[in-house]
């Protein structure tokens, strides 16, 4: 029963008490076609469920469970009218505000016929996380609305987006340790592989190819009249694969959020395209999440390992915890010993003892930063007054100074920091740091440093 | 615009003028003009509140808006009708009133349905109902008002109670039906 029937029925009492009270018979004469008007309603409403059992069964369909986010997803939901006929069927399906809906309608109203099927079609699209549906609302009712009833139909449907993979180039990284599998990493030892590591004298079972022709002839010695030749072989540097761990961080504090806007989602989006291409390039690959908790995808490799990362990033947001409000508190035992470590994180000026740490555990660090600073400036300077602007340019130096300040002690720490403006390609900004690292890196070798 | 949306507003004016015509006969001119000016502003008023979208706010002010208004034209067909304002008068506007009060609540709901044939069944279904609601409302009453026959209050109450039975048979059985 809704309102509009409380109301009615209020409005015939009254007038029906009115006509009695004054004993005016003309009184009474108004309220006649006001109780026509409720006996119809009445007569029309929809039955009540018979021993429980509800007349109308719901279907839900969605085009596909998994999805990239702020992909189209198309969701069918059907109602089969096993019962008699209603006038009206208000049917809703209960999307989250959050929920952009593209195409079609989340609720329609229609008249049921008995055996009759009723659809809703629409297309939705979802920023990262998880869309659980659960329930569709039907109101079936009588032409004025006055008796309802109302059925909450269970119509379970789950969808996950995973963060959008932006595409990497091969990123080149050297940890101390490697894993004994054959990989891209040079290990810094002698064994089969690609690139040279030296020469030795030839030793029998070494293959023909392996012989340094040009060191074996000049090596040449001539012995009395007769000539001896000793045989070099060709050494080469293993390569080997590495254990990568990912280090997302998820602390409130330092993840800005700005006019609807999350630094967050950058870091995410780079956590996939990282563990995406070091997948790619065969290692055995680990995510850990540091924020309101810990979460931990285990080391493994391949696509199977691609897709427990990406749920995993697909569920995470960012939260507080005062346990966690410096990375300090960090688990290096969960990552093996001098293996590589990719941190993902905005950084905060209370963090830096944690990198001397993973630093004296001889870790090899690469710091990924979205840059809150550069961020916070894009998004505001389009939404401040003229008069505020030199005050936030100000402040905007501050901030940058102060995270200059703290890179550049963590550079000589000899973390390797990719300082990421948010508005540029992840991939461009990588390269250009890891590139100078790696030339940098390569005139050491030369000068024998 | 859709025809409930034109007998809603129609109704609505119906309502106010039937009121100030039942007054005006008995020379209130001031009370007709009031009725007048109310039927206006609640005119004006479901313009205003009758957006094509219909977000879930403006149907919630449209439906308390309608409910006022049906109150209102009920409470003054009964003041009427006790300063003995022609019955007939009284009878339009109420049943005008109805009408309103119903189609602006059904064009708050219609606005969720897409604009198609089965919507335009679902406005014609509607609309004949109520057309018959209201007629049978309306010769009910006239009938009330033509045939009047004196009866003992026994006798009265023996028939009110025969009336509530016999109503509440007659529903269940065409329920069964």
């Amino acid at each position: 029963m809704t309102n509009r029937f409380w109301l009615l029925t209020v409005t015939i009492y009254g007038l029906l008490f009115l006509g009695m009270a004054t004993l005016q018979g003309t009184a009474l004469l108004l309220a006649i076609p006001l109780l026509v008007y409720l006996g119809a309603a009445i007569l029309f409403a929809p039955l009540e469920e018979q021993q429980g059992r509800s007349h109308l069964s719901i279907q839900r369909q969605v085009s596909a469970h998994v999805v990239t986010q702020n992909t189209p997803v198309q969701i069918k939901v059907t109602l089969v009218n096993e019962g008699p006929a209603a006038d009206e069927l208000f049917l809703q399906d209960n999307i989250p505000a959050k929920v952009k809906q593209i195409q079609g309608d989340t609720r329609k109203l229609i008249p049921l016929a008995a055996g009759e099927t009723a659809e809703l079609d629409y297309s939705v699209s979802l920023g990262r996380g998880e869309l659980d549906l659960q329930n569709t609302q039907a109101i079936l009712s009588e032409h004025f609305g006055l008796l309802q009833r109302a059925i909450q139909l269970t119509n379970p449907g789950k969808i996950r987006a995973i963060p959008e993979s932006l595409r990497l180039r091969k990123l080149t990284i050297q940890p101390q340790q490697t894993r004994g599998f054959s990989g891209p990493i040079p290990a810094r030892q002698k064994g089969s592989g690609m690139s040279f590591w030296g020469v030795r004298e030839y030793q029998m079972g070494d293959s023909l190819r392996r012989i340094n022709w040009k060191v074996s002839a000049r090596r040449t010695q001539w012995r009395d009249t007769s000539r001896t030749q000793d045989l070099f072989s060709n050494e080469f540097e293993q390569e080997r694969i590495a254990d990568v761990g990912l280090i997302l961080d998820a602390r409130e504090q330092t993840n800005t959020f700005l006019h609807g806007q999350d630094l967050f989602e950058y870091s995410v989006q780079a956590t996939a395209a990282l563990s995406e291409a070091f997948l790619a390039d065969g290692h055995r690959v680990s995510l850990l999440t540091y924020g309101y908790g810990m979460s931990r995808v285990y080391p493994g490799y391949g696509k199977i390992q691609r897709e427990l990362i990406l749920n995993a990033l697909a569920k995470v947001t960012p939260g507080s915890n005062y346990a966690l409000e410096s990375l300090n508190n960090l688990p290096t035992r969960l990552f093996p010993a001098r293996s590589q470590l990719v941190m993902i994180s905005p950084l905060g000026a209370q963090d830096f003892p944690a990198f001397i740490r993973l630093s004296r555990d001889d870790y090899e660090v690469l710091l990924v930063s979205p840059d809150p600073v550069s961020f916070a400036a894009n998004i505001q300077s389009g939404k401040n007054r003229p008069e505020d602007l030199p005050n936030l340019h100000t402040a905007m130096r501050l901030a940058r100074l102060e995270r200059n300040l703290l890179l550049r002690k963590l550079n000589r720490l000899g973390v390797q920091v990719v300082d990421w403006p948010v508005d540029q390609p992840l991939d461009r900004t990588l390269n250009a740091v890891l590139g100078r690292q790696r030339l940098f890196r390569r005139n050491l070798k030369a000068v024998g440093l | 615009v859709s025809l409930t949306s034109l007998l809603h507003r129609a109704s609505l004016l119906l309502a106010s003028a039937a009121l100030a015509a039942g007054f005006a006969w008995e020379r209130q001119w001031s009370w007709a003009a009031f009725f007048l000016a109310a039927g206006g502003v609640g005119w004006i008023a479901a313009q205003l509140l009758a957006p094509k979208t219909y977000p879930a706010a403006a149907r919630s002010a449209s439906n308390r808006l309608g409910s006022v208004m049906f109150i209102f034209v009920v409470i003054a067909a009964a003041l009427g009708i006790l300063a003995e304002m022609p019955s007939l008068a009284m009878l339009v506007a109420i049943l005008a009133a109805l009408a309103a009060w119903d189609l602006n609540a059904f064009q708050a709901r219609l606005a969720l349905a897409p604009k198609d044939e089965k919507t335009l069944a679902l406005e014609k279904a509607h609309l004949l109902r109520l057309g018959w609601v209201l007629g049978a409302g309306l010769f009910l009453s006239l009938a009330g008002l033509l045939v009047q026959i004196r009866l003992s209050l026994l006798w009265a109450m023996l028939l009110g109670v025969v009336v509530v039975f016999g109503i509440r048979l007659g529903l269940d059985a065409l329920r069964g039906r």
